[in-house]
């Protein structure tokens, strides 16, 4: 059975401030993240819902788009990384590239279903509906189930290269599910707002305090995110173990009782 | 679970009878805030959990 | 490659000849579903003939979603699997022959479709030839699609709910160019159905060349 300290870089060992390891997922470097990320989402709480004014149009409702919009760029960062880090894991077939696809779709589900339970919220004061069957409502819930579909391949009985393999091949096709997301509003007419900042000329058609918070609120949930995917990783790795560990248990059992029954042949004691 | 969507299902419905704004904000917020909230949780607790399992030698990852 | 393909679609096309699987409980079922979408909706002939594209197309993926199981289920059975893998032939030509294999079927059951519709819920067929090329496109990208998804589920006890739940968002596109499509082809404005036919086009061809390319990977394995 290959640890993998066998053929990788050197190990970070867990070490509380003492410097015994400890029994979670966390270190040095998330707690000093974590302890960052009070304060800047403390900021972005405040900006969002009271410093920032009000809209023209929407009124107060328009601080949902402080949500919803990190949310949908987290979530697009998390396809892309899952995708591409399968790309990489199906030449590379290391470990590490495998488990970082894995935790970032993960993520990316978590913040697709977000994006669709604000979103929706968000559209019944702007449009008046919960729900409507537009381009890029209907794209988003398609990411969902795509993403549902690759969670679902990861929870299959079977090796980790198989199970590699077949979720990778299905991460791959996230890229183009996002790009189809992402620009149906251009590509179909549409009940939503034309992208705002991702339109290739950048320029933003919000101002001021406003655009600073929103540019500020993707910056606040590309740390909350960094720190999250550090996490979960740790967390499919420290899996792995558990599961390689039960196997080394099960092997253990079994050769023991090639001993009590008396099959084996030669040296056993009878 | 279903206790979670009825919630969701009461919140939704008082808001969609309301004539100001704040309980949109509110709900639209506060639902998808404590669900990632929630899930940050889950994940930190699962890796208390199997770092248990381990013996200290074993509880490290690819850097 | 290519006769191999030809070799592995000629023996399910064969078994699926011999045993008549297809022509006996798909077919049925297809036209099933199209009198139970009219028990279903409205009598009023308005609003079927409205939903019609929709409705086909819905009809042709379940139906295609059983044929795609079916042709997996064969490998399935008394080793087969380790035995293809054994025989030599090019993966990309299996993946090829089982892709044509799907694909025949499928032509055959949505032939079977145009006419039920046609006969069913009075559709007119103006722009046969816009409808006859989103059917042979549409085809094949569910096939490819299929095929591929086919063999990441194949093997796992949990396939025939794995298989439907990968698969059915992938195809949601090509769902909506070939309905797209055929309202076009059915309502007389021909000229804004063929960009679908072209966007379904790409999504087969992509689907096609990725299922080459990695077939061969994904079949090395249970």
């Amino acid at each position: 059975m290959t640890t993998p300290t066998e053929h990788r870089a050197p190990v970070q060992d867990a070490t509380a401030a003492t410097g015994e390891p400890t029994a979670t997922s966390g270190s040095r470097t998330t707690r000093v993240l974590g302890i960052i990320l009070f304060p800047v989402l403390a900021l972005w709480a405040y900006l969002a819902f009271v410093g920032s004014p009000a809209d023209v149009n929407q009124g107060e409702v328009v601080r949902l788009l402080y949500v919803h919009v990190p949310i949908v760029v987290l979530a697009y960062t998390a396809c892309f990384i899952s995708a591409i880090a399968s790309g990489v894991w199906l030449w590379k077939r290391t470990q590490w590239w495998d488990l970082v696809a894995a935790s970032a779709a993960e993520i990316g589900t978590v913040m697709v279903a977000a994006t669709l339970v604000v979103g929706s919220i968000y559209g019944r004061p702007t449009w008046g509906v919960y729900w409507t069957w537009d381009a890029r409502l209907t794209s988003t819930a398609m990411l969902m189930l795509l993403l549902l579909g690759y969670l679902a391949v990861r929870r299959i009985p079977a090796s980790t290269e198989v199970r590699g393999r077949r979720s990778a091949i299905v991460a791959l096709l996230f890229v183009p599910n996002i790009i189809v997301v992402n620009q149906s509003v251009t590509w179909w007419r549409s009940l939503h707002q034309d992208p705002t900042l991702f339109r290739l000329n950048l320029s933003p058609e919000i101002e001021g305090l406003m655009f600073f918070t929103l540019v500020y609120s993707f910056a606040a949930g590309l740390l909350f995110f960094a720190w999250l995917l550090v996490h979960r990783f740790r967390v499919a790795y420290l899996q792995d173990q558990v599961d390689a560990l039960g196997l080394d248990l099960a092997l253990e059992e079994r050769r023991e009782e090639g001993w009590d029954d008396g099959w084996t042949t030669g040296g056993a004691p009878s | 679970m279903s206790i979670v969507l009825a919630t969701v299902s009461v919140v939704l419905a008082q808001i969609g009878s309301s004539s100001t704004q704040w309980p949109y904000v509110g709900a639209g917020a506060g639902l998808v805030l404590v669900g990632i909230a929630l899930y940050t949780v889950l994940v930190l607790r699962k890796g208390r959990q199997l770092a248990r399992q381990l013996k200290p030698e074993d509880r490290r990852w690819m850097s | 490659m290519l006769r191999d393909a030809w070799l592995m679609a000629g023996k399910d096309l064969r078994l699926e000849w011999r045993s008549r699987v297809a022509i006996n409980q798909i077919a049925p079922l297809a036209l099933l579903f199209l009198v139970l979408f009219a028990f279903g909706l409205d009598p009023d002939r308005g609003i079927l003939v409205r939903a019609t594209p929709g409705l086909y197309w819905v009809a042709v993926l379940f139906c295609g979603l059983l044929a795609i199981q079916r042709s997996f289920a064969l490998e399935s059975a008394d080793g087969n699997r380790d035995a293809l893998r054994m025989s030599g032939l090019d993966p990309a030509g299996i993946f090829l022959g089982k892709f044509a294999g799907i694909a025949a079927q499928l032509l055959v059951l949505e032939a079977l479709l145009v006419a039920g519709v046609v006969i069913l819920y009075s559709a007119r067929l103006d722009g046969f030839g816009l409808l006859a090329l989103t059917c042979v496109v549409a085809t094949f990208a569910i096939a490819a699609a299929g095929t591929l998804y086919g063999v990441l589920a194949a093997g796992l006890r949990v396939r025939e709910t794995l298989l439907p739940l990968l698969l059915l968002p992938v195809l949601a596109p090509v769902l909506l160019g070939s309905t797209r499509a055929f309202e076009a082809a059915l309502g007389g404005t021909t000229t804004d159905g063929w960009p679908w036919v072209g966007l379904i086009a790409i999504f087969a061809l992509v689907y096609l060349g990725v299922g080459i390319a990695a077939f061969g990977s994904l079949m090395e394995e249970t």
